[in-house]
């Protein structure tokens, strides 16, 4: 077995052929050569794993032959032992200074030279073990960091495309907001509210308000099957689709020749020419639900279909709900579907409500279902609040139920409340919504409410003096709304609701701010009126009783003020 | 709210004119105590004023305390009813100094 080849620079004699004999035996091989010229030259071509220098070499000096080999790349790393006199400890300190790793002396000891040489070839073996772990280490690091460059690289595109998408997301939203109703049908004796929440940026429901003549309106909500970008595309097809224009295309109104009116196409009609126009087949494997309906404003009929929507749910005024179901199959699914109509005859002031499904299914950590119970609930716990109030708290308590920031699932809801006009003396005669509205707590906004204010109670026949005490009621408590109970302008909403009954004319304002004392509406000694409490003492003079309570809805303020009727005039 | 400022016969005469409601009640107040500053006789004439709030009431009283205490008069001229209206709701109609035109303020030497 051949460990190593040693390399000997010295004068040949009896010890040094103990040597030759004793390495061969050792399974070292051992080459002599005479002096440093011919070493440098045997090194080049034999490559030693080891080399023995006699400090007295003729020639070249042992101490300059080994300085010749550490200055040339091939050979600087082989090990290099003097062989010295005994104690010639000058040569020895010499020739660790010029390189070398250990020194024998002369005679030699057999046993002593193989244990260094098998020391110091142990140690080159370590050594070149250890520069190729560090060769591969720094070969890995640097493959590792073409490779962390090229991910970087990679995640700034993901990121550049990531972003495009959003942003093409957030443009499709926005085509899609446009298609919402920004605004409603403003009829004296129909009070429309509605809320819509995508569950991601895309949603796949839509709704829509419309006026189809001047004693009819038309509404819709729909349901596209499945979520994000698909699902979004076909119901801002449908929303196209579903609008309401003087052309021959319309589904909603069939023009005749002037003086004959318009038709009202029968909802029924409508939901089997849509389940025509898109089958499941040519839509991706799409299909939607839809409820359509149209309110007859001057009886509170309301005639509708419902294509596997959740059904209507009726809020009568005396807090009974009533789920006005039909069973028929959503659109798209079957081609020759027919479908049922249904008709809701509301008494005044009772409430329509139009959802998808996104309220019913949306869950709880638990996974249990909102269910109908509850939103029967919420509508009725709501009803006294404005109709856009009580939409909203519907919104909110799906919301709270799920314990999450957004919806799990589209959530829709259309709602309005028939207050149909009638005199204070007709029999039967409950209520009537003077003005419904709702604005940011803004002080910029309260112009155009004083003026919108004046114009409704005007239509109601109230003196103008009256008026102008009322509006400057409902002005100071926005004031009081937007400086004390949300602590100064900000987006968050004020909701008016001006209510006619028999004996009074019912103001009701409501917020969203924490919960203020009640206390900051009891009247106080004309003295102990601060600048703030001004309002509140023009409140108290101008109104017949006003208070203040936490909101039905279950966050924010209601603040009720009541004038008698008989004060009208 | 607009409003313009001139002077005539050594009155200050301060014109408002429109609704002086949460939004424009810091540039009325502004505007009186500024002229308040550079005059000691100042009228404030609220002919076209067509409505006033509690933020607008509180301006006013601000500048008549600002004048009283720098030894100045101030009166308020043309209120039409419904400022007339609201200062009684506030009953500062027995508070502040008002006549009916400019000539009854010059006259009575505010």
């Amino acid at each position: 077995m051949h460990l190593g080849l040693i390399l000997m620079a010295t004068a040949d004699s009896p010890d040094v052929q103990i040597l030759v004999q004793s390495f061969s035996a050792f399974g070292f091989q051992l080459t002599l050569v005479p002096d440093g010229e011919t070493t440098l030259t045997t090194c080049d071509a034999l490559k030693p794993d080891l080399i023995f220098l006699d400090v007295t070499l003729p020639g070249l000096s042992g101490f300059d032959t080994c300085l010749r080999l550490k200055e040339q790349d091939e050979t600087k790393d082989i090990p290099v032992i003097f062989v010295t006199a005994p104690s010639d400890s000058v040569s020895t300190v010499k020739g660790f200074s010029v390189g070398a790793v250990d020194y024998v002396t002369r005679p030699f000891q057999v046993e002593e030279v193989i244990a260094r040489i098998t020391t110091h070839l142990k140690i080159r073996n370590l050594q070149v073990l250890l520069e190729e772990i560090i060769e591969n280490l720094q070969s890995e690091v640097a493959e590792r960091k073409r490779t962390e460059e090229a991910l970087q690289a990679s995640m700034l595109m993901v990121q550049q495309a990531n972003d495009r998408m959003k942003n093409d997301l957030a443009a499709a939203a926005r085509v899609q907001q446009a298609l919402l109703p920004d605004t409603l049908p403003t009829l004296p004796s129909v009070v429309f509210a509605w809320t819509y929440q995508p569950c991601s940026e895309l949603g796949g429901d839509s709704l829509n308000v419309f006026q189809l003549d001047a004693d009819h309106v038309g509404m819709y909500v729909l349901d596209v099957s499945g979520h994000g970008v698909s699902a979004s595309l076909l119901s801002v097809t449908l929303s196209r689709v579903l609008i309401p224009r003087r052309d021959p295309s319309c589904l909603f109104i069939k023009a005749n020749r002037t003086p004959e009116p318009d038709t009202i196409i029968p909802p029924a009609e409508i939901a089997i020419r849509l389940n025509r126009m898109f089958p499941m087949s040519e839509n991706g494997r799409q299909y939607f639900t839809w409820i359509y309906g149209i309110l007859n404003i001057r009886n509170g009929v309301f005639r509708y279909t419902c294509a596997g929507h959740p059904p209507p749910l009726y809020l009568a005024p005396h807090q009974q709900v009533i789920a006005c179901e039909i069973g028929n199959v959503p659109i798209g699914l079957f081609e020759e579907s027919q479908y049922e109509e249904g008709t809701i005859k509301l008494e005044p002031g009772g409430r329509l409500f139009l959802y998808s499904d996104g309220i019913l299914e949306a869950k709880d950590p638990s996974k249990e279902f909102f269910g109908e119970t509850r939103l029967q609930e919420t509508l009725k716990v709501t009803q006294k609040s404005p109709l856009q109030v009580s939409v909203d708290a519907i919104a909110k308590t799906v919301l709270d139920w799920t314990e999450t920031q957004h919806a799990q699932d589209d959530l829709s809801i259309l709602a309005f409340e028939w207050a149909p006009s009638m005199s204070l003396h007709t029999p039967g005669f409950i209520k009537q919504v003077v003005l419904a509205h709702q604005f940011p707590a803004r002080a910029k906004e309260l112009g155009p409410l004083r003026a919108m204010t004046r114009m409704a109670l005007n239509n109601h026949s109230w003196h103008s003096d009256k008026v102008e005490d009322i509006v400057l009621a409902i002005d100071e408590a926005c004031q009081n709304i937007i400086r004390h109970a949300y602590h100064g302008e900000c987006d968050d909403p004020i909701t008016l609701h001006i209510e006619l009954t028999p004996k009074a004319l019912v103001v009701i304002l409501e917020d969203q701010a924490p919960v203020v004392s009640p206390d900051c509406m009891n009247p106080r000694a004309f003295e102990d009126i601060r600048p703030g409490g001004l309002g509140c003492h023009f409140m108290r003079q101008v109104m017949d009783t006003v208070s203040i309570k936490p909101s039905p809805a279950g966050n924010g303020n209601r603040l009720r003020m009541v004038k008698a009727v008989d004060e009208r005039s | 709210m607009e409003h313009t400022v001139c002077e005539q016969q050594g009155y200050h005469i301060v014109a408002l004119t429109g609704e002086i409601d949460l939004e424009s009640s810091p540039k009325a107040r502004q505007i009186l105590l500024e002229t308040i500053d550079q005059s000691t006789n100042v009228l404030i004439d609220m002919v076209s004023v067509t409505y006033i709030d509690s933020s607008g009431i509180a301006s006013l009283v601000e500048a008549f305390q600002r004048t009283k205490k720098k030894g100045g008069q101030l009166a308020f001229i043309r209120l039409n009813p419904a400022v007339v209206r609201v200062l009684t709701l506030a009953r500062l109609d027995k508070v502040f100094v008002i006549h009916s035109d400019m000539e009854s303020a010059i006259h009575a030497e505010i």
